[in-house]
């Protein structure tokens, strides 16, 4: 077959499953949204914005949405932190270990959510720590300092060491070299590994689903909230909100990376 | 070491841990809301037993291995487009592909139940065109419904290893194939194909046992009589309140997915690859 008969072939077909498989449930979430019927369906019933005034009189959703923005801000920030120093170690040193530690610290990447959830569950219990905030930001945590380490590892593993150590040399103290050597250098994917971390956070229903006890978080709102017909149209117009934020949000990391990783002339991961 | 040290405890103490911990729970005496130390087998027992279970279980290695078996067919000649055949913009559909499957899980479950029900748009338009005579629920409730959805969701996470994988071809294999006077088919079936191999598998690592984890998806969209294992885990969790039993469960399904996986690296002869 010619080339570029088959160019054009998959070219389509991509753009096809794309905008099918992948696009069709945000587009159709966020058109009817703004359907003015109490079921999410067609017929069309005319236009409204009823559904967004609703989240604002609902006090139960405005409290999850806070929980939920609050422990993503301190998963994030402690997990830059420990996240960043692990892929130092996945990246600096020559010692025989490295390896082992890489997988040491990706190994929780390949497990199910749903028994790391269940797990911390069980070890809460046994520790009988009541269940609350501060257990679903360190649940969150040990998914998210993987999660980090990961992806800044993959700029790190390009960053010249020999450079920090000149800093060193000259005179500067360690946190001296961190904040005008290497800082300026892996600030972008600083910024993009924190923002993936908030969204994932902000998203997570499965971990905090087990250890949320009776504390309500955005994900766990919707979940119950699913059971409830009355309810759909506002799961529908606070998502549709929610999504084009964490869209827009996602959009500026994703760039920030692109970009950096361009200009280290390397390919996506 | 200084570096490695917070990580490695962190992760110590709330992954590795209470991960062992399941284990260890798993062969304690557990009841409805009672649980003591011991060491026996009767939550296994319990699950191996139940002809119930073992049709969940079943049920869940159909609709898990249907779905892979039908990402790599869907996503493979994506791979191969953006791998092979993009110069520039291939980055570009790769983010647009993964963005929206990181956000909004539940809710695009839930949307996907709007697009396949009665009143969604598949029904009005097929009742449109005359296809249907009234509209009607299109494989909702179904196990096709759940693998559509599990598509959905990991369709991704198959392309970028493919294309990965394809991109990475030296092409001067390819020419002294061709200066040699192999068609373009056999080019694919000799060298392109069993050089993306590793790819394929590394897709099959990461997507195979998070999907063997699901819940949310056969709740929202498969209905009661199509529950995977994750609903049954959670179901002990949340509702029955025996979590030995829920452990042992949780250990029979990470078990599951080991197998599997060794079993895959051993047919496909894999290990001479790795």
């Amino acid at each position: 077959m010619n080339n570029r008969i088959l160019k054009g072939i998959l070219g389509t077909y991509t753009a096809a499953v794309i905008l099918l498989l992948i696009y069709l449930p945000l587009i159709v979430l966020i058109v009817f949204s703004f359907n003015d019927s109490n079921i999410s369906g067609l017929p069309w019933k005319g236009f409204t914005l009823k559904w967004y005034a609703q989240i604002g009189e609902n006090d139960v959703l405005i409290e999850s949405l806070i929980n939920s923005v609050v422990v993503a801000l301190i998963v994030t920030a402690v997990s830059l932190v420990i996240g960043f120093m692990a892929a130092r170690g996945m990246t600096k040193f020559q010692y025989k270990l490295k390896t082992a530690f890489t997988g040491y610290v990706s190994i929780p990447f390949v497990m199910p959510w749903m028994l790391i959830g269940l797990a911390l569950l069980l070890f809460f219990n046994l520790l009988k720590m009541p269940l609350s905030l501060f257990t679903v930001i360190i649940s969150h945590i040990s998914f998210s300092v993987p999660l980090v380490a990961v992806l800044i590892s993959s700029r790190l593993s390009k960053f010249d060491y020999a450079i920090e150590e000149a800093s060193r040399d000259l005179g500067a103290s360690p946190f001296q070299s961190f904040k005008l050597v290497t800082l300026p250098i892996i600030a972008p994917s600083f910024i993009s590994a924190g923002i993936f971390s908030f969204s994932w956070s902000f998203d997570a229903f499965y971990i905090t689903h087990f250890v949320s006890g009776s504390q309500v978080f955005f994900p766990t709102w919707i979940w119950s909230a699913l059971r409830y017909p009355n309810k759909l149209p506002l799961i529908n117009a606070v998502s549709a909100l929610i999504l084009v934020l964490q869209l827009a949000i996602i959009t500026i990391a994703e760039i920030i990376r692109v970009k950096d990783e361009d200009a280290s002339e390397t390919m996506f991961m | 070491m200084l570096n490695v040290m917070p990580s490695f405890v962190y992760l110590l103490l709330l992954f590795y841990i209470p991960m062992v911990l399941l284990l260890v729970i798993s062969f304690w005496n557990s009841g409805f809301m009672s649980l003591e130390p011991a060491f026996t087998f009767d939550n296994y027992r319990k699950f191996f037993q139940n002809p119930n279970y073992l049709k969940i279980l079943w049920n869940t290695l159909i609709v898990t291995s249907g779905s892979m078996a039908l990402l790599f067919v869907i996503g493979y000649p994506i791979g191969y487009y953006l791998g092979r055949m993009v110069k520039r913009y291939g980055s570009l559909i790769l983010f647009l592909m993964i963005i929206p499957v990181e956000i909004g899980f539940l809710v695009r479950i839930y949307a996907w139940k709007i697009i396949l029900s009665k009143t969604g748009i598949i029904s009005s338009f097929l009742v449109h065109i005359g296809l249907l005579k009234e509209p009607a629920r299109i494989f909702l409730y179904s196990r096709t419904a759940i693998i559509l959805v599990l598509i959905h969701e990991w369709l991704p996470y198959v392309v970028i290893p493919v294309t990965i994988a394809l991109k990475g071809i030296d092409p001067s294999t390819i020419e002294a194939a061709r200066d040699l006077g192999a068609s373009g088919f056999t080019i694919f079936r000799k060298i392109i194909f069993p050089l993306s191999i590793p790819g394929l598998f590394a897709a099959f690592v990461l997507i195979f046992i998070p999907m063997l984890g699901e819940f949310a998806i056969p709740t929202i969209v498969g209905g009661s009589s199509n529950y995977m294992l994750g609903n049954i885990i959670n179901n002990q969790f949340m509702a029955a309140g025996n979590w030995g039993f829920g452990s042992a469960i949780g250990v029979i399904l990470l078990s599951a997915s080991v197998l599997l996986i060794a079993l895959v690296i051993k047919i496909s002869g894999l290990e001479k690859l790795l």
